[in-house]
């Protein structure tokens, strides 16, 4: 019987490098980039791993973000960012079987090791933080793996329900 | 129970790919989709070019591998009909 989790991951929109910010902008880069962007969406700083929601769109080069667990804004020139809808995704499949361990490997990773000799086992979900020492993402991958596996065999990848956290990239290895 | 993808490949018919002990099915570039399987083998799948961001072909791999193993076990593979044409499968 195998089964996978459906998981939601939000796609990426763009990905840029901050230039300094402008007047009461958090976020702010050059040749109109932000056209996509909306409110709500998601952004991560990934040179010091902060992530922040767009709280509104100034213009197509500046926005204001409202700071994730850790973020600092505004976010100063030279930081590498990128931009995840907050609303449209396409689910990927995640195998729930075999499953050795799920950690709350960091804030914003949480991870699946397989009960296999291989190192390569290992999905890393990353995703929107959540507080520091709170393992609620993992919690939450647990108790959709526990439904999955107890429903019919036939349904065989049931779109989790992570209700606080927003995955925007799944790797393996 | 075994069941496996049957994947068209241009030339070559269709080709059987495993459905078992899948861990995770990535479009790794716009011409190529991995599947990932327990132990550290991975199956790549080497496709027509897509649009950049665009993951219709793993979408279409990831349908084909909820569809055949929620059937019953007579039914061993199942008969994909890709977005993009298939060009080489290997696995590694």
């Amino acid at each position: 019987m195998e089964k996978f989790l459906n998981v939601p991951v939000y796609s990426l929109i763009m990905n840029g490098t901050s230039v300094t910010p402008v007047g009461s902008a958090d976020l702010t880069d050059t040749g109109d980039v932000f056209s996509n962007v909306s409110v709500g969406d998601i952004v991560h700083q990934s040179t010091d791993n902060e992530y922040f929601v767009v709280a509104s769109k100034i213009d197509n080069n500046n926005l204001t973000l409202n700071a994730l667990d850790g973020g600092t804004a505004p976010i100063v020139s030279g930081k590498a960012f990128f931009i995840h809808s907050g609303s449209s995704y396409n689910n990927q499949l995640v195998s729930i079987g075999d499953v050795g361990l799920i950690e709350q490997l960091s804030t914003s990773t949480t991870t699946i090791a397989y009960d296999g000799p291989a190192a390569v086992d290992l999905i890393t979900l990353v995703h929107t933080p959540v507080a520091a020492g709170s393992e609620s993402m993992r919690d939450q991958v647990q108790e959709q793996m526990e439904e999955a596996l107890i429903a019919s065999w036939t349904d065989v990848a049931p779109e989790p329900v992570l209700l606080d956290y927003k995955v925007i990239g799944i790797s393996i290895g | 129970m075994q069941k496996f993808l049957s994947i068209p490949v241009t030339g070559e018919q269709s080709q059987l790919v495993s459905a078992n002990d899948i861990k995770l099915i990535e479009q790794f570039s716009t011409t190529v989709v991995k599947i990932f399987y327990g132990g550290g083998k991975v199956t790549s799948i080497t496709h027509a070019t897509a649009a950049s961001g665009n993951e219709e072909m793993r979408d279409a791999i990831q349908d084909g591998v909820v569809s055949i193993l929620s059937q019953r076990w007579t039914n061993v593979s199942i008969d994909l009909v890709m977005p993009k044409a298939v060009s080489e499968i290997g696995i590694a």
